[in-house]
């Protein structure tokens, strides 16, 4: 009965093939039923091996196998029945290249005549698991096979199914063509395709997501295989409004491959391009999960406004940034990293114009992933893990021991007497038999999971891809952790050829309990760096104490008070496309995007501020943040010859409307944290901003040779002055795929394009909604009276910042695929700069906003990719490298006069991170006392700290940075390593006067000293050191007011920022479990770290401005993980 | 089909309709009031107004830093060696042009000048009806004063004192008398004044004060008089007393003496009793207060306040000099604003003095005095003294005698023990010390009475300081001199 359905199905495969031979589309009923007569009609002499065995061995009861798979198609006569299966299998086998081999009394093996060793028996291939798959061999109806290879112009009909390289699945509407375009057709919802064309023809499949490829013609039965896209190989890329075939892009963008994303452990998708995208500088340089890192495409393109991107997320821009008041949320985070399908980053004019007057930094376009039709098809994935500080053992502290051995030293350089020196310490009310290591007791080691479960399917009319995650990360830092949960759905509907809708909806909820870094004195990090060891944390009745750093128990505020931000994101999208005509499209698009942060505070009565006498006090602050936007747009796609026009225009209308409550309260019951009493009248704030756009794209290109594609918008925007309400943004863009020429013929180049871009793009991001008008405040309210004050000078001219981006790249593939690689060079001009111009308070404000200046980045990129190994058949040893590098340099053109900084120097033809500090000259070697270069050549030097001459140091902005990503695979394993690279810049310690007190302060309690210092302190006239020597109480050195060199360090690191090892579990096991695909693995995240500076103490890694500021500490993640798809 | 076009049509439609009118780009801000709409009617005069008094209130203002530095810079408050960084370098005498304290002050100072100068060149053009008019003149003569008030902090602060120089000819503060730039192109840099004219500025803004504000000394709001406001809002008699602060330093005592006169004979405000005193200062609306600034739950300096820094259960960094406790008399009831004891930090002094002059961190009501009837007993005998034995000497001797007798500071009459001028005014500044510690009296007193002095440092040690120390006045800060050339700093800085 089994074998009946198998047969049946095969003809009914081939009955509704050549029912659609006129038809494109495939129809997918292959199991309707009135196809049983077909099979006498259809019989004819050809037929795949497969069929006639599977004959055989309904006849005879023989099994047969395969030794390779590709056996089944051959094309052999089908034979008599009759006889004995060696005469049988010997006719059959005749002029094919293969023969048989009895390895049982009723089994046999097809091998191949040239196999000198015989098969290996763990990769034979039985006939049930080519009845698995729906599609059987389709049978050429007018030719021999044999001999029509060496006709021209035989028509075969040749069908197959279409799958996915990753999942395996099958693939739908993917499309099939001659390669001459004459013909073609797409896979149908299980992802069969018919067609007949000539013998020897090539085929081309593509389908956006997945590497194009191309096949001969050579056999009926085509099954292909199409790697997802995961590098530069992709035929389609996402760009502004929809896709594009990637060599008709004239634009500069990247994207990155959703391995890179989906099974990540870090909490935001931002964090995934460090060291994966050239010309992107992500950096975090904060061990608070989820919060928000600082992204810079192609440099510096503000100053004042935001040098951020803009965030695209299924076509809606959404609000991104830190949305609590300084607790670090981020509304980017609350996307699941395995629900991105892709994450493309658009650089240069092409790309960007058309986002108009927000795209000047650059663009991040996030695809999350839509639903197959199919079967529905479940992944489940979890990560357990733990997360270990990475701060070095160089960094703690001295003891008390030390402490006390130290200051006696600098008791004595102060030249006091050392026999008082006991009494100054009982003075103190130091407790020398304490010893507390505060390192240890704010850090800890913490937890992380991740589980994650997305179901995707649906029919040909109707499909949808649900997902929900859990996320928990507990931080190293006691008191810090993250915590996740999203859901999105994703609905498209094809009504008809015609009419089509699309939904999205995502609701996700994020908390994360913070500390804020630097200076607060809430900030446990500074406490570890302030705090002498002679305090401790309990009384000795077991109470928390309170009497150093302002109240400000570390540990009591990690565990008594509440500093909880809950962050809620929800995004919803509709969209319509209706084709009005073959080749004109209408598009429709209503976009929702919710966010809002609460934070919750609970400042226990007992420690820090909130005293005693207040009673304790709580704060609620929130702020929500709709942003709504529509689009609609007209496209137009055209061939005419081999002139291919593609083109849309379109309007679009978007608002913002924040609103914010702040409310504090003391007075907190006990056992409550809501207090009772309100500190300051409730302020709520509103403000909104609408931007209305209009905007026209067009690419053109010759035979897919010439390329050329422009793009104009206009966008309104309520930010801007009354003068300057409307802007205008356009680009231009060429390619030229030089490899399609006909004079090109280097046999080792496959692809060769170069392209190039200029335009226009602006940026009104970060400038305020009424950054224009002149404002009185309403804040001066005095007495319960409201009350006003003039607060901001009016600038009609105010507008958007404005970009000039060139781009200039080369594409090239060569050695059969084995090498791919994009150069780039750009520079971007950025003018009209948004600043506040400081002027005189005597006019009753010290400052505007107006735009001036210009500043230009301009750098390299190069992203190669090499397939150093190639398997030479499937699960043999490969080996592929991701190399990015980028180098970035920022200028400042114009200014006028010097942009005030403490500690950079901005003036014109200087980069904008250029540090100027006063420079540290090291220890006199006869006294120990701190020198400082006194003149700008550093001969001279004085032991004044104001005598210090103002030199410039260097740059915060690294020389160069990227990745470097090997992958090998072997058998069922992977091993996946990134690593990360960031070199030439300087970073800052901004405490570090505050730290290296060199005894200047005492024994006061937050004057902890580094051991760094103790250990290399000026101790003989003759020591050649650079840690001055201490003086109890002096202020020569040790100052905090002495920001110089000495806190300045190297900030070049190397990162093991990713390991991952993989195991595939065999599919036998799978099929037992009735699991299509399991994988498990062990993941660390910032495994090791090698730093250059072995002064430096902490981790490396600064957000852009490069100053270390005491962060929560990077912490490393080792996991394992667990991914199955059923 | 058809359908569908047809509601897809009208999708289009309604979307783009929403979306393009005009209006859609014209966004109105709802936290602030665009400026021309600022100053049209009485109620926005008010709100203007309030706005002056709410930045005197800031605590980089009247809120902490003016009451605290001149005192800290001087003999009466120490920073203790467990504390922040908050004004250390005004412990250390170390605070240069850059200093965030000064620069702040700076700011707010100009802030209250511009403001107050847009109510009063833009209110005449305001018509209101005849019934409004007394509060109206009220809140321009209010206007006046507020504004002679922050020149006299800038020229107390960042110049020399009046008789630095013979003729007064030394560096004053800028003198701005326009109205907030209503463009870019009015954007002002003007050059400093001397401080004869800086003086001059403020004695004319005072008696144009006093003809705007209300002859019965009252204070109106909605046109009736309004009694809460009296103290914490400038009435006419609080014009009076900074005219006599403004004499005293400027050293025409008998201008100052007759101002002073005018306060004291307004039979408004009295003196605390002895027992009182200390319960009662802390009390709004007291009856020595002559002119204070409203703290209240809901809207005050909190953390960054006065009595956060000086209690122990908020910062207590901020110690009275043991020389200062010394200086009282046990019987004196001023000293109960100090007790001795331990600073709450770990490792902190022990046995000093703690302050509790402002003392509220429950919900810091406590209202930040400026002027109180004691202060006009002192300068009027101080300008007494200063006119000589032969104008009216016992009348000095009897004004200081009213004070010493209200704190019981000394048994010894003032009559008997300060017969000379030098003795009597040398008796003065001692009590004015002891009157005014805690609240920034003390480095003008000594400063404008060319007197040095002791600055007790928290470590044991003493550091003498001349009275005509360039420390002893403020730098003007870098961001004012970097963006106006033609300002001058002030010497050594």
């Amino acid at each position: 009965m089994q074998k009946n359905k198998i047969l049946i199905t095969v003809f009914a495969t081939v009955l509704v093939c050549f029912q659609n031979i006129a038809q494109s589309n495939v129809s997918n009923d292959i199991r309707n039923n009135k196809q049983t007569k077909v099979y006498s009609e259809t019989r004819i002499n050809k037929q795949s091996l497969l069929l006639v065995l599977k004959e055989l061995n309904k006849e005879k009861g023989i099994f047969f196998l395969f030794s390779d798979s590709s056996f089944a198609y051959k094309l052999v006569t089908m034979p008599s029945l009759k006889g004995g299966i060696d005469d049988i299998l010997n006719v059959v086998l005749k002029n094919t290249g293969l023969s048989y081999k009895k390895i049982a009394n009723n089994t046999i093996v097809i091998i191949s005549t040239k196999a000198k060793v015989s098969a290996d028996p763990n990769q034979l291939y039985n006939l049930s698991q080519f009845a698995s798959t729906n599609v059987l061999p389709i049978i050429p109806t007018n030719a021999d096979y044999s001999s029509a290879s060496t006709k021209a112009g035989v028509e075969l009909k040749v069908g197959g199914k279409v799958t996915g390289s990753k999942e395996g699945l099958p693939l739908e509407g993917v499309s099939v063509k001659l390669k001459d375009g004459s013909k073609g057709t797409t896979t149908n919802t299980e992802g069969v395709f018919s067609i007949t064309v000539p013998l020897n023809s090539i085929l081309e499949f593509s389908r956006v997501g997945y590497v194009s490829t191309s096949v001969k013609v050579t056999a009926a039965l085509l099954n292909v295989v199409l790697q997802d896209a995961d590098n530069n190989l992709e035929d389609v890329v996402v760009v502004a409004y929809g896709t594009q075939k990637r060599t008709s892009f004239t634009g500069s963008s990247s994207t990155i491959r959703n391995q890179m994303i989906e099974d990540v452990p870090r909490s935001s998708v931002q964090e995934s391009l460090q060291g994966n995208i050239a010309g992107v500088q992500a950096t975090n340089g904060s061990g608070q999960p989820g919060s928000p890192p600082s992204i810079r495409i192609r440099g510096i393109g503000s100053i004042s406004a935001s040098s951020a991107p803009l965030y695209v997320i299924d076509g809606i821009p959404v609000v991104s940034g830190d949305i609590s008041n300084g607790y670090g949320s981020n509304t980017i985070a609350a996307l699941n990293g395995a629900d991105v399908q892709s994450m493309v980053v658009l650089k240069d004019a092409s790309a960007t114009a058309l986002y108009g007057s927000r795209g000047a930094n650059g663009v991040i376009l996030v695809t999350t992933k839509k639903g197959r039709s199919g079967k529905t098809r479940f992944n489940f994935n979890i990560q357990q893990g733990v997360n270990l500080y990475t701060i070095s053992e160089k960094s703690k502290m001295m003891n008390t021991a030390q402490t006390i051995e130290y200051l006696r030293e600098g008791w004595k350089n102060a030249g006091r007497d050392p026999n008082l020196f006991v009494a100054e310490i009982l003075n103190n009310g130091v407790d020398t038999t304490k010893n507390t290591n505060w390192f240890d007791e704010i850090l800890r080691n913490g937890n992380y999971t991740r589980a994650a479960l997305s179901a995707s399917g649906g029919n040909s009319k109707t499909t949808f891809y649900v997902s929900g995650s859990l996320y928990k990360q507990d931080a190293v830092q006691d008191g810090v952790d993250y915590n996740k949960v999203t859901s999105l759905i994703n609905i498209n509907h094809k009504e008809s050829e015609k009419l089509s809708f699309n939904a999205g909806f995502s609701a996700t909820y994020q908390q994360s309990n913070t500390f804020r870094g630097g200076t607060f004195f809430d900030n446990p990090i500074r406490a570890i760096y302030r705090l002498q060891p002679f305090l401790t944390v309990h009384n000795a009745d077991g109470t928390y104490r309170t009497d150093f750093n302002n109240g400000y128990n570390p540990v009591a505020l990690a565990n008594t008070n509440i500093r909880q931000t809950n962050t809620y994101v929800i995004r919803g999208t509709f969209g319509a496309n209706y084709n009005i005509k073959k080749w004109l499209t209408y598009e429709t698009k209503v976009g929702i995007d919710f966010n809002q942060a609460n934070n919750k505070l609970y400042r226990d009565a007992n420690y820090g501020n909130a005293n005693v006498a207040a009673g304790g006090i709580s704060g609620n602050y929130t702020q929500d943040i709709t942003n709504w936007l529509t689009t609609n747009i007209l496209r137009v796609k055209k061939s005419l010859g081999n002139n291919n026009l593609e083109a849309f225009v379109g309007y679009e209308a978007s608002k913002r409307k924040d609103n914010e409550l702040e409310i504090e309260m003391r007075n907190i019951p006990a056992g409550l944290t809501n207090g009772t009493i309100p500190t300051f009248t409730p302020r709520p704030a509103t403000t909104e901003s609408s931007i209305l756009s209009s905007f026209f794209n067009v690419s053109y290109d010759y035979n897919n040779k010439y390329h050329l594609s422009g793009s104009l918008r206009s966008d309104g925007s309520s930010r801007f002055g009354l003068a300057r309400r409307y802007g205008t943004f356009w680009s231009l863009g060429a390619a030229w795929i030089i490899s399609k020429e006909k004079f090109f013929n280097v046999a080792w180049v496959n692809e060769l394009k170069l392209r190039s871009s200029y335009g226009a793009t602006g940026n009104s991001i970060g400038i305020s909604d009424f950054g224009s008008r002149g404002l009185y405040s309403t804040t001066g309210d005095y007495n319960l009276n409201a009350g006003t004050f003039f607060s901001q000078l009016r600038n009609d001219s105010l507008t958007w910042e404005k970009n000039y981006p060139f781009n200039l790249g080369i594409d090239f593939t060569i050695l059969k695929g084995r090498i791919s690689a994009t150069v780039e060079y750009y520079s971007r001009r950025t003018t009209d700069l948004l600043l506040n111009v400081p002027i005189p308070a005597t006019n009753g404000i010290s400052g505007y906003n107006s735009n001036f200046g210009a500043m230009k980045n301009s750098g390299i990129e190069i992203a190669i990719s090499s397939v150093n190994i190639a398997p030479k058949k499937a699960k043999a040893l490969k080996w592929t490298t991701e190399i990015t590098f980028s180098a970035n340099r920022n200028k400042i053109l114009t200014l006028n006069g010097t942009l005030p900084s403490a500690s950079y120097y901005r003036v014109e033809g200087q980069d904008y991170y250029q540090w100027r500090l006063r420079s540290y000259a090291g220890v006199d070697p006869a006294n120990g006392q701190a020198l400082w270069y006194s003149d700008s050549a550093k001969t001279l030097t004085t032991n004044n700290f104001s005598s210090g001459r103002f030199l410039t140091q260097g740059s915060a902005l690294p020389k160069f940075f990227g990745g470097f990503m090997n992958s090998v695979s072997y058998k069922s394993f992977t091993l996946m390593m990134h690593i990360y690279y960031h070199w030439g810049n300087q970073v800052l310690d901004d405490n570090g006067e505050f730290i290296s007190s060199d005894g200047s302060q005492g024994f006061s309690n937050t004057a902890v000293i580094p051991l760094y210092d103790y250990n290399n302190r000026w101790r003989n006239p003759g020591d050649i050191t650079n840690v001055p020597a201490p003086v109890y109480q002096g202020i020569q050195t040790g100052l905090n007011t002495q920001t110089s060199t000495r806190f300045l360090y190297d900030g070049s690191y190397i990162r093991l920022r990713d390991i991952q090892l993989n195991y595939d579990i065999s599919k036998k096991f799978l099929s037992k479990a009735k699991l299509s695909a399991a994988k498990v693995y062990i993941r660390a995240n910032n495994l090791f770290t090698w730093v250059k500076d072995k002064r430096l103490i902490y981790d490396p890694e600064t957000p852009v401005d490069g100053t270390l500021n005491q962060r929560p500490p990077v912490f490393k993640t080792i996991l394992i993980g667990l991914d199955i798809n059923f | 089909m058809k359908k569908i076009q047809i509601i897809l049509a009208i999708l289009i439609l309604v979307v783009t309709n929403f979306a393009c009118k005009k209006s859609f780009l014209d966004a109105t801000p709802q936290q602030s009031i665009d400026q021309q709409n600022a100053i049209t009617s009485m109620q926005t005069t008010r709100a203007a107004v309030t706005g002056l008094y709410s930045f005197m209130q800031n605590s980089d203002y009247y809120g902490r830093t003016i009451p605290l530095i001149p005192d800290l810079m001087s003999d009466i408050v120490v920073q203790s060696r467990q504390a922040g960084t908050r004004y250390s370098n005004y412990e250390r005498r170390t605070v240069n042009s850059a200093d965030s304290y000064a620069e702040a002050m700076w700011q707010i100072a100009y802030k209250i000048i511009v403001n107050a100068n847009t109510i009063i060149n833009k209110t005449p053009s305001i018509k209101v009806p005849s019934a409004d008019s007394i509060e109206m003149r009220q809140l321009i003569g209010e206007a006046y004063a507020l504004r002679a008030f922050a020149y006299m902090d800038l020229a107390k602060f960042y110049c020399s004192p009046f008789n630095a120089t013979i003729d007064s000819s030394h560096l004053g503060v800028p003198i701005v008398l326009n109205a907030y730039p209503e463009g870019i192109a009015e954007i002002k840099y003007p050059s400093r004044s001397t401080i004869a004219q800086t003086y001059d500025r403020i004695i004319t803004d005072l008696n144009t004060a006093l003809t705007f504000l209300p002859a019965d000394n009252n204070v109106y709001f909605n046109n009736a008089i309004n009694t809460d406001f009296f103290k914490v809002r400038v009435n006419r008699l609080g014009v009076f007393a900074m005219l006599a602060r403004t004499y005293l330093y400027k050293e025409n005592w008998g201008a100052a003496e007759a101002a002073a006169s005018v306060v004291i004979n307004s039979g408004r405000f009295s003196l605390f009793s002895v027992t009182g005193m200390v319960t009662d200062f802390k009390a709004p609306n007291n009856v020595e207060s002559i002119f204070e600034l409203a703290n209240n739950s809901f809207d005050n300096a909190g953390t960054d306040g006065l009595a956060y820094i000086y209690n122990q259960g908020g910062y207590g960094e901020m110690l009275g000099t043991s020389d200062l406790f010394a200086n009282y008399n046990s019987t004196d009831s001023r000293r109960g604003f100090m007790t001795l004891g331990n600073r709450a930090s770990a490792g902190g002094e022990t046995n000093v003095p703690l302050v509790n002059k402002y003392s509220n961190i429950t919900n810091y009501q406590e209202n930040i005095k400026i002027f109180r009837i004691a202060e006009m007993f002192l300068i009027r005998s101080e300008a007494r003294a200063k006119l000589g034995l032969t104008y009216n000497f016992s009348g000095a001797q009897a004004d200081l005698q009213t004070i010493v007798t209200a704190r019981n500071s000394s048994t010894l009459l003032v009559a008997t023990t300060n017969t000379t001028t030098a003795s009597l005014i040398t008796r003065v500044l001692a009590e004015r010390r002891r009157e005014f510690a805690f609240e920034g009296h003390r480095l003008f007193d000594l400063t404008r009475s060319k007197l040095g002095f002791t600055k007790y440092r928290n470590n044991n040690t003493t550091v003498a300081v001349s009275a005509t120390s360039f420390r002893n006045i403020l730098p003007i800060p870098i961001s004012e001199t970097r963006v106006n050339t033609n300002l001058v700093q002030n010497p050594s800085y």
